[in-house]
């Protein structure tokens, strides 16, 4: 990541920091937002590696969980995914709910949550059916957007379609573009919902390469503005028997271009869960499942690859690209130095309960 | 398909969307389930070299999230739908495993 200042205004920035620095010796420190089957959201100092945040929210396991944008609120997908909830992660108070049912028509979210960059509004996909005396009609898909500040059973402010099987949703950084992924990407206008683009994913066509198959539950890109997952396919122009037929890849997304590609960099010999790009270093990218990956995606190769504790499904990193947090599934964070992949620490969930399928985020607090 | 016959709505319409070309749209591990009976990738008895050492492990860590999402719901109580209770007071699978319970369809 790079930026730039001018010069005028870089030496009151830096004058700035230099003030912020003597009263606070950690600056942007990183936290990790997730939650647990008890309906828990934790905040842990990933520096201390303490809790230093906690809420309940009603309505059983928390799946998708996210940040607001000054990092003292967050949003989660629970009610066995049929209801979305935000806590105050200072004093625990839930300021808004909504269900993404509504009357006879069964709305399930699964986890595709985002939320504008600005904070105001939240955006999930509701899939619907509805119950029709002995029969259950299955209806198109819709996003549902919500007014963050509407508070308590909140309906939505509108609704687009939506295509199916989409299991993320995901901003543009500037917020003019919302992305719903999934057997493809397509990119929408999040105020009209229309459709402004859309890459294949399922149906994507490579010469001697069958499709990328695709799994996709934990958003974990906000440091990057880079979705990145394990893809598998196979090679059709060598018998399946072959060694060389099965191929593990990476299937990239930049969400501020909207340019996707997919590298593969090893025959197939483990199962990848999730994966992170490190911010510092966009050809590192970690992945996770019972082993912690480490690969070079500009060399196509793996760098290293280490066994862990236990199965864990999510994966994130440190803003400084020094640390990764493996989690969820059982119920402890466990840290691991970047460059070496040793294990540096680790953060257990208070009362033990499991993260199951709970995002784990970074990220910053104003 | 020529010598199987639907019996049910269902049936019929399933048989609609494979003659329509629709029947791409299940794949293996496609990020596309919603709800249950959608998921068909192996898991809990083979994983996908044809042996056991790529399945969670232990098989507790992965419970809670074949439970919760329904993603297995032949092999796991659904946690979304008809058994949202499953887990109640055992949080940890690993920890809590013997408060679990068999579950029997309601009559």
């Amino acid at each position: 990541m790079s930026f730039q200042i001018k010069s005028a205004t870089r030496k009151a920035a830096l004058a700035g920091l230099i003030g912020a620095a003597l009263v606070s010796p950690v600056l942007a420190r990183d936290y990790l937002l997730t939650g647990a089957h008890t309906g828990k959201i934790y905040l842990f100092d990933a520096a201390t590696r303490k809790v230093a945040g906690e809420a309940q929210v009603s309505g059983g396991p928390i799946f998708a969980v996210l940040a607001s944008p000054d990092g003292h609120k967050a949003y989660a997908l629970t009610d066995r995914v049929s209801g979305v909830h935000g806590v105050d992660l200072d004093t625990g108070r839930e300021f808004f709910s909504a269900s993404l049912s509504s009357g006879d028509i069964i709305g399930k979210g699964l986890c595709a949550l985002a939320l504008s960059p600005d904070g105001k509004e939240l955006y999930t996909v509701a899939f619907r059916s509805q119950i029709k005396g002995a029969e259950v009609e299955v209806l198109d898909p819709e996003v549902q957007v919500f007014d963050t500040s509407a508070g308590l059973n909140a309906k939505p402010l509108r609704t687009f379609p939506v295509a199916r099987q989409t299991i993320q949703l995901e901003f543009s950084p500037d917020g003019s573009k919302l992305y719903a992924i999934g057997a493809t990407i397509s990119t929408l206008d999040p105020k009209s919902g229309k459709v402004l683009a859309t890459l294949p994913v399922q149906k994507l066509e490579r010469p001697n390469m069958s499709p990328p198959d695709m799994l996709d539950f934990w958003s974990q890109y906000n440091r990057t503005n880079i979705f990145v997952s394990p893809v598998f396919s196979t090679r059709t122009d060598v018998p399946p028997t072959d060694p060389e037929a099965a191929k593990t890849g990476m299937l990239r997304f930049d969400l501020v271009t909207g340019e996707m590609r997919v590298d593969e960099f090893e025959n197939t010999s483990a199962v990848l869960f999730s994966a992170v790009v490190n911010p510092v270093n966009h050809d590192e990218i970690f992945s996770v499942y019972t082993q912690l990956s480490k690969i070079d995606i500009g060399g196509k190769k793996l760098v290293k690859r280490i066994d862990l504790d236990h199965t864990y499904y999510a994966v994130n990193i440190s803003s400084d690209g020094k640390e990764v947090y493996v989690g969820g599934a059982m119920g402890d964070i466990a840290v691991y130095d970047s460059t070496s992949l040793t294990k540096i620490g680790g953060m257990p969930i208070p009362d033990g309960s499991d993260m199951s399928v709970s995002w784990m985020q970074v990220i910053q607090r104003d | 398909m020529n010598h199987i016959k639907a019996m049910n709505t269902k049936a019929a319409l399933l048989e609609t969307a494979a003659q329509e070309g629709n029947a791409e749209e299940v794949r293996v591990m496609q990020s596309s389930v919603a709800g249950c009976v959608t998921t068909f990738d192996p898991g809990w008895e083979v994983d996908a070299f044809g042996g056991t050492a790529a399945l969670c492990s232990p098989m507790e860590a992965d419970l809670y999230g074949c439970s919760d999402p329904c993603w297995w719901p032949t092999q796991v109580p659904d946690n979304m739908s008809t058994y949202p209770d499953w887990t109640k007071g055992a949080e940890s699978a690993q920890r809590d495993w013997r408060a679990l319970q068999s579950v029997f369809p309601k009559k």
